[in-house]
């Protein structure tokens, strides 16, 4: 391996390659799901949230929404659905581009990104569920107060038991960020070596 | 000894077999109780083996029942009005209760039969036919709605019909009225030779269902009563049975009683199709509409066509024969296997099975017993296969299981006879209450039939049931024929009188059911997709109010410029896409009944206001926690008047267009 430019070795490449990909696969998957149930709906309600959009039945719960005021959920309501895209086609092209050139200086910066990437993510989403729960029409037939969907697990509301859980995309990324974690111990010799 | 005391002994003995026996008696019957309630009992939120589908008779419905629960789970308006969803009252299905007669309110429905491909039910449509004016009409079964109805030109009482061709080719029609043909006014006593049947084949898109009036034998003045339709070896044939061949045109009670045979007219469908491509028919111009439903544009349209090819016996040799029939038959019934044909005679306790083989042999050899106007008539003896000999009183109907058995109901004895078909030995018997008339086995008349259940449909309820002053529904018995011995399981009233029913495995359809109509798919001119394009339009006197319907408001639930002489259209679209949601609307005063719209469906309410006022209309089906807060007003005023013209709904308050 090349010491003086600081060059990753070739597992270390493989494998950011290998994530590169793996984050790719996250645009077929959706990221979470929702479950709901109720007493009338024993099949349940499912609604999906991807990188890009959101599936299920996104229709009849926001006609359900409205008796506690609710916010409409609406894709063009979230410009996250624009952005959360881009991004991981940056950390894909990015990572294929680490692998290419080789160089421990664009691992790192690819990797921080990746970090960066997942936080905003979850923060984001977190924040998007609390501000669902405190955004309410004080119009609205049922009142109530502060109530925030759960992100991951189950919570009663009303008469609907809600489960929230992540879903295959979600899975894809983290293997994607495990292999990418991969990289770096991979890569940790040659990291070491580059001070 | 003392001889009192022998006596008593001997007493007490007696006193106790006869306990022993009484009660060994109570427990058998309580056992089989048991027995029976365990057969019938569908655990509550499981479903039912089979739909079976009961034509309401004079109400003019199909009713949906659950076997073997007997539970009904849907009345489907078909040739009556039904107010419960406003079907026949709306612009919307009003055109498929047309006929060249104008708009009909009402008929008798008869015979439910369902689609086949290779003679076995597929599950796709159900036919029924109007026996008052004669019509067919097609339902669809993912909706479980009518779809299409067809009035049959050059008839009256069409009774046997709407039976069905091993693949769906057809479905026959026939005249259990003759009339004068083509219609003209002549005085009934010049019956005789003036009258005139049709036995009509009505033709069916394989792919779309749609009918059309293929062609119409004409045959002689005869009563045309039942039909069935040839399979396997058979295929190609349509057999009718036929009274009054005495002619009779009054007290047809006695004076079409007279001949101890009459005919079973065996029809050559296929040799008709041949004389069709030869030219060998006539054309008529007797007036019949056509009405269909257009899925899409949930609409109803209706057209009136002139045109029909109309075969005569002499133009068309080979056509149809008759079969001689003991007395007055009723039903005609062919086996699965199709090799042999049923004369039920009604007025006869011998009914004569017929071998489709003899018939054929019968026909080459040219063994006629003489002719009816011009039509061969085939030697009894030479089609005869064997006899069932002292079957019953009053045989009308037989039904197949799917092991070789017959089952025939008959009417005056008031019970169900089992019998074997290849030889018409007699195996087994069970009184019904009271006086059945037809009897249903799951896809009984088809090639393959499910066998299991056989349901009874009694034409007298009496006592069976809690009296309900001297109106009574009629009444139906399930009978389990999976035994060598039947088995009476279940009595349950049924709506109207079901002449006839079908049944077929629910997991045939069940899956199939349509939820709701996709709003996306809605093409109904005056759909009202989202709460955005609700709008108000005046055309004239017309008012269209282009209306939504969600849990729990409509857009606009405030009217404001209608005036007095104004006709006003509530198109409503229900916005909902969710199972199970539909949303009723209902104004005061309006003569007509409440719309019952499915989710995204758009159903048109029509209301002519007479007097000013301010009229509150509502949803009239139960649609959530916030039901009753789902009404609206709309404002009438004089004629004169020069209101504003503006809507509210939906916390939006919009203007009218003037067109």
């Amino acid at each position: 391996m090349n010491k003086q430019t600081g060059k990753l070795p070739i597992t270390a490449r493989l494998l950011v390659a290998a994530s590169a990909l793996i984050a790719v696969a996250a645009f077929f998957f959706p990221l979470w799901m929702y479950h709901l149930e109720a007493p009338q709906y024993p099949e349940g309600l499912n609604m999906y949230i991807w990188l890009y959009k959101l599936t299920g039945q996104v229709y009849i719960i926001n006609d359900l929404n409205h008796y506690v005021g609710f916010m409409q959920i609406k894709p063009e309501m979230y410009w996250e659905f624009k952005v959360l895209p881009v991004m991981t086609a940056i950390l894909a092209l990015w990572g294929l581009w680490v692998a290419i050139a080789g160089t421990v200086r664009s691992f790192l910066w690819w990797l921080g990104y990746y970090v960066v990437f997942a936080i905003f993510g979850l923060v984001d989403f977190y924040y998007r569920l609390w501000q669902f729960g405190h955004t309410v029409d004080p119009h609205a037939p049922i009142r109530i107060e502060g109530y925030v969907p759960p992100m991951w697990g189950t919570r009663h509301f009303m008469n609907f038991v809600i489960a929230s859980q992540p879903a295959t995309g979600f899975w894809v990324l983290l293997a994607g960020f495990i292999v990418a974690v991969l990289a770096l111990l991979a890569a940790w010799p040659a990291i070491k070596r580059r001070g | 000894m003392n001889k009192g005391r022998v006596k008593l002994a001997v007493l007490m003995a007696i006193v106790a077999v006869l306990a022993f026996v009484a009660f060994g008696a109570k427990k058998v019957a309580t056992k089989l109780a048991k027995d029976a309630a365990q057969k019938v009992y569908v655990p509550p939120g499981e479903y039912d083996e089979f739909y079976a589908f009961l034509s309401g008779g004079f109400n003019g419905q199909v009713s949906v029942v659950g076997l073997p629960s007997g539970r009904i789970l849907k009345n489907i308006g078909v040739f009556s009005v039904n107010p419960r969803n406003g079907y026949g009252y709306t612009p919307e299905t009003k055109p498929l209760l047309m006929t060249s007669h104008g708009f009909l309110p009402w008929d008798d429905s008869h015979h439910p039969e369902l689609s086949q491909t290779n003679g076995v039910p597929d599950g796709r449509w159900l036919f029924i036919n109007a026996n008052n004016t004669p019509r067919i009409a097609r339902l669809n079964l993912k909706y479980m709605e009518t779809a299409e109805i067809i009035e049959i030109p050059n008839s009256a009482g069409n009774h046997p019909s709407s039976f069905i061709t091993e693949n769906s080719e057809y479905v026959t029609a026939g005249t259990r009225f003759s009339v004068p043909l083509p219609q003209k006014d002549i005085p009934i006593d010049q019956y005789k030779g003036n009258f005139k049947g049709t036995l009509s084949f009505i033709s069916i898109n394989p792919k779309t269902g749609m009918m059309d009036v293929a062609f119409q034998i004409l045959v002689p003045g005869f009563d045309y009563d039942l039909a069935h339709c040839g399979k396997g070896p058979s295929h190609g044939w349509c057999f009718f049975t036929s009274y009054n061949t005495e002619e009779a045109h009054t007290l047809l009670e006695i004076n079409a009683s007279q001949h101890d045979k009459d005919f079973i007219a065996a029809v050559n469908w296929k040799r008709a199709e041949e004389c069709i491509k030869e030219g060998k028919y006539e054309t008529w111009h007797t007036p019949y509409a056509h009405n269909w439903y257009d899925e899409k544009k949930h609409m109803a349209f209706s057209e009136i066509k002139k045109e029909e090819k109309v075969i005569k016996p002499d133009q068309c040799p080979g056509v149809v024969y008759f079969i001689p029939t003991p007395k007055s038959p009723h039903g005609v019934d062919v086996s699965p296997d199709g090799k042999y044909i049923l004369g039920d005679g009604k007025l006869s306790a011998t009914m004569a099975v017929f071998s489709f083989d003899k018939m054929i042999k019968a026909i080459k050899e040219k063994k006629f017993a003489g002719d009816a106007y011009g039509i061969p008539i085939l030697d009894f003896d030479a089609v005869l296969d064997h006899y069932v000999k002292n079957v019953c009183l009053g045989p009308l109907h037989t039904e197949s299981d799917n092991k070789g058995y017959a089952y025939t109901s008959c009417f005056i004895s008031s019970e169900v006879v089992k019998w074997k078909w290849s030889t018409g030995e007699i195996v087994d018997r069970i009184p019904v209450y009271y006086s059945i008339g037809h009897l249903m086995i799951p896809g009984g008349d088809s090639a393959k039939p499910w066998g299991k259940y056989l349901l009874a449909m009694n034409k007298i309820t009496k006592d069976r049931y809690l009296p309900t002053g001297p109106e009574l529904n009629q009444s139906a018995q399930l009978i389990d024929i999976s035994g060598d011995k039947m088995q009476l399981l279940l009595d349950f009233p049924t709506l109207g009188e079901p002449h006839y029913a079908q049944a077929l495995p629910a997991s045939l359809i069940k899956d199939k059911q349509a939820k709701i109509y996709n709003l996306k798919e809605n093409e109904h001119p005056y759909a009202t997709k989202s709460e955005k394009e609700v709008k108000v339009v005046r055309k004239g006197r017309e008012v269209h109010v282009y209306m939504t319907a969600i849990r729990s408001h409509f857009v606009p639930d405030n009217i404001e410029g209608v005036k007095v002489g104004d006709t006003v259209y509530f198109h409503v679209t229900n916005l909902e896409q969710d199972w199970d949601i539909p949303h009723g609307f209902a104004v005061y005063g309006a003569d007509t009944p409440n719309l019952l719209i499915m989710p995204g469906q758009t159903l048109t309410l029509v209301w002519k206001p007479e007097k000013p006022g301010v009229y509150p209309f509502y949803c009239t089906d139960f649609c959530s926690a916030l039901h009753q807060e789902m009404q609206g007003y709309v404002r009438v005023s004089p004629a004169d008047a020069n209101p504003p013209m503006i809507w509210r709904g939906g916390g939006e308050e919009g203007k009218w267009t003037v067109e």
